[in-house]
């Protein structure tokens, strides 16, 4: 408990450190990062979105870290954001397609843009082509033209609040105004110009000064216009027509849709103002028009600032990194104390166990976050279920703890603590690319039976992987440690409870999907590859159980054969989603079929050195 | 084994609830975006129209309100304004019309009011008929972020804005879209 609490007071120490209220001396495009923006369905903060970004894109790291100021940077300075170079294109063929410099691997929006210039047929054929008839290569030229496309969108987003035009013609430095501010007189502007038109005709000579800067004015707001209204992607002004699907609309969107409302013109004036006070360096305009504009936002509909500080302070912390090096020390220091006394001393026991409840305290934290974030349950993806199966792992090992009769010895520590950070690797990997907190398909983002049916098979799965674990451990003290068959009864005993749990959890969720299946689908099994999967962890473990009840298999050699669940839990679990089939193939993932393979491979092997090792067990014990 | 089954049930029933919890949490689907129920509530204002008649939005009586941006420049909303007059006229007792022209000139605007009431032969000075300039744009742009004519917001008594039409009403959208939030007809 005192662990539990003093792992509750850093964090929340952390979390003030980055909720605290920005006192800005100065101007600083971080002071935008919690406003909202509607993305990937969902309503988030702005640093999501630009982290979204630029994770896409792959920018280097000091981008990313900077995430706000870079995507924001690119839209308030489209000039200076153009030559960032920020996009990372590997393929050496993309490189020479693009005409780009084949020594580097980072390149700007200007210079892909140059690139594409001339391959517009190329790309469209492409386009057209269906995905397993591309290459490698034209895969990746693909993606960097579509995250090009999204950065000239970027680009373009707050272009109709800089300051481009002049205000008033007759001054000799005339004031710069936007396009939004010009569009007040822009008709009486067009009706002017219409009349020196058809008086004077269309030779710029015959014009005076003033004349000729209010057609320039002119032609330069319907060029912004005609370019800024592709500009879709920065939803942040709520418009509040809900009616015509038009709820949340880029700035360029309310112009080109039409979608002008009280909420959205006000929304749209703080904007507004906040880029005036940016350009004027006005500390005082953009710290009011800030709170103003956070005020506005509140009082909209399905925006709660609580959630995007959260958010915010979500994608501060690096939690998968911080739960994967309070881990990792845990292992290392109870490996240390195999070897140690100093660590197998009350001190050092108490220090491993501080660190393994702060490490599953922070686990837990996250997935609490993310679940108040999303407000659904935190296994909806196949990122979220590595993340859940990790954690329940670490909870298993820690509440065992609790009860010394079923306490896991140091070496299954140690397993447990290497597979959930290894699992937490791969959720990083997996996740890498772009945001993990993503918006469900429908078809998931159901009701009771679904979120107990997850919940369930993932306690399930995490069983089950212990099952294997504890498997190889058994196997592996057998196999090097001499003088461990005194306690070997206890251990077969303890896989074999471990094995009737993952068996019941595995069964019960497979039958709660059934119901749920059958409520939503309309048929309770339909051999869809998930649910084989799941079948198959089902087949096998109570096929394992009926051997060992029936004295078909010896003790020794159940524990052998439970080894290969890992692997019938990994096909389960990705192996399905590698398949892209059937109704359960949401969260599929590239580049993961050869891990998930090599993973087999790897413990096919450990597999066959372990009862090679462990061969005169076979036969001579029941 | 006894006690091994009872350990099993205690985590069934744990995954149960933890299900149910997780279930009880908001599940609206959420990949579409999130959706106001509510109407937006018209800023209130009040005018002068063209008569010197001073008039209020939200309609004091519990009247619709069609809050008309044009101007005479605009060749929809030339063709539109007589048949929102004609509307108004019918439907005098649940309909006021309040028609804010962005004119520069108030001659332009008067001499297009002339022309076009005896030629459509039309009655402006109906109580429930209203023309109010708007120079400046001061409600046209700085509230309501109108920028192309003609643009129509539909207003009930309590201010709600229940219906934003983008270019012109005709008749028969007229009737299909403004008759049903007449205050009778709910």
């Amino acid at each position: 408990m005192r662990y539990f609490i003093l792992i509750c007071m850093l964090f929340i120490c952390m979390c003030a450190g980055v909720l605290r209220p920005v006192q800005a001396a100065e101007i600083s495009l971080k002071d935008i990062q919690s406003m909202p923006i509607l993305y990937n369905g969902r309503l988030q903060p702005i640093k999501s979105f630009a982290t979204d970004y630029l994770s896409m894109i792959d920018a280097p790291y000091v981008y990313k870290t900077n995430a706000t100021d870079t995507v924001m940077g690119m839209m308030i300075d489209p000039e200076k954001g153009l030559s960032l170079p920020i996009y990372r294109v590997k393929d050496q063929a993309v490189k020479t397609i693009l005409s780009l410099r084949t020594d580097n691997d980072y390149f700007s929006l200007l210079d892909i843009l140059d690139g594409f210039a001339d391959k517009q047929e190329l790309v469209s054929k492409l386009s057209e082509m269906n995905e397993s008839e591309l290459t490698r290569s034209e895969k990746h030229l693909l993606d960097v033209y579509y995250a090009t496309l999204m950065g000239v969108d970027i680009s373009r987003s707050l272009t109709l609040f800089l300051p481009l035009l002049p205000k008033n013609s007759e001054q000799e430095n005339p004031e710069l105004i936007s396009f939004l501010e010009a569009q007040k007189t822009r008709a009486e502007l067009q009706a002017e110009l219409q009349g020196v038109l058809s008086e004077k005709g269309t030779n710029l000579e015959d014009f005076t000064e003033d004349e000729v800067t209010n057609a320039a004015s002119a032609m330069i707001q319907d060029q912004m216009s005609f370019y800024g209204q592709t500009s879709r992607i920065f939803k942040v002004i709520p418009t509040g027509w809900d009616t015509q699907g038009l709820s949340w609309l880029s700035p360029w969107g309310v112009v080109s849709e039409d979608a002008g409302s009280p909420l959205s013109a006000r929304i749209m004036d703080h904007w507004q103002n906040l880029v005036n006070a940016y350009f004027r360096q006005d500390g005082t305009l953009w710290n009011t028009t800030r709170s103003d504009l956070l005020l506005s936002y509140n009082e909209v509909d399905g925006v709660s600032q609580s959630r995007l500080q959260i958010e915010s302070a979500y994608n501060f912390v690096p939690f998968n990194a911080l739960i994967s090096l309070i881990y990792l020390v845990a292992a290392v220091l109870i490996s240390i104390s195999f070897r140690f006394e100093v660590v197998a001393t009350p001190l050092g026991k108490k220090l491993i166990k501080g660190v393994l409840v702060s490490g599953v305290s922070i686990h837990f934290v996250m997935i609490l976050i993310r679940c108040l974030i999303m407000e659904r349950p935190p296994i909806g993806t196949i990122y979220e279920s590595i993340i859940a199966v990790s954690f329940c792992l670490a909870l298993f090992m820690v509440l065992s703890d609790w009860v010394k009769r079923l306490s896991f010895d140091k070496g299954m520590k140690v397993a447990v603590l290497l597979f959930s950070t290894f699992l937490i690797l791969l959720a990083s990997l997996i996740g890498q690319n772009g945001s993990t907190l993503m918006v469900l398909d429908a078809v998931l983002n159901t009701h009771f039976w679904l979120a107990t049916h997850v919940v369930v098979i993932t306690l399930g799965y995490a069983a089950s992987v212990l099952c294997g674990l504890y498997a190889f451990v058994l196997l592996g003290k057998l196999a090097f440690l001499k003088d461990h068959v005194v306690k070997l009864d206890q251990e077969y005993k303890y896989l074999y409870a471990l094995s009737i749990l993952a068996l019941m959890l595995t069964t019960t969720g497979t039958l709660l999907g059934g119901v749920w299946a059958d409520q939503s689908w309309g048929r309770f099994w339909g051999w869809d590859p998930k649910e084989n999967g799941a079948l198959l962890i089902v087949l096998w473990l109570s096929w394992l159980v009926h051997a060992r009840i029936t004295k078909l298999i010896s003790n020794y050699m159940y524990a052998v054969l439970m080894t290969p669940i890992i692997s019938i839990v990994a096909l389960a679990w990705f192996g399905v989603n590698l398949l892209s089939v059937g109704l359960h193939s949401y969260g599929f993932t590239q580049g993961l079929a050869s891990l998930l393979f090599g993973f087999i491979l790897i413990q096919i092997l450990a597999s066959c050195i372990l009862v090679w090792q462990t061969r005169s067990y076979i036969g001579n014990e029941t | 084994m006894k006690r091994n089954l009872i350990i099993i049930a205690v985590c069934c029933l744990i995954a149960l609830g933890i299900g149910f919890v997780a279930s009880r949490l908001s599940f609206e689907t959420v990949s579409e975006p999130p959706k106001t129920t509510q109407f937006q509530t018209s800023p209130t204002l009040s005018l002068t129209d063209h008569l010197g008649r001073s008039l209020d939005v939200p309609d004091k009586k519990g009247r619709i309100i069609l809050l008309n941006f044009w101007a005479t420049w605009c060749p929809p909303c030339v063709v539109e304004f007589p048949e929102l007059v004609q509307f108004a006229t019918t439907h005098e007792e649940d309909v006021v019309l309040v028609a804010l022209s962005v004119d520069q000139n108030d001659e332009i605007l008067e001499r297009f009011l002339t022309q076009t009431s005896e030629k459509h032969d039309l009655d402006l000075s109906l109580p429930n008929i209203h023309v109010v300039r708007d120079a400046d744009k001061s409600i046209t742009f700085d509230v309501f972020k109108t920028m192309r004519f003609p643009e129509t917001i539909v207003i009930d008594g309590e201010g709600n804005m229940l219906h934003k039409q983008i270019g012109e009403f005709t008749p028969e959208s007229l009737k299909e879209i403004v008759v049903p939030f007449f205050p009778r007809d709910k």
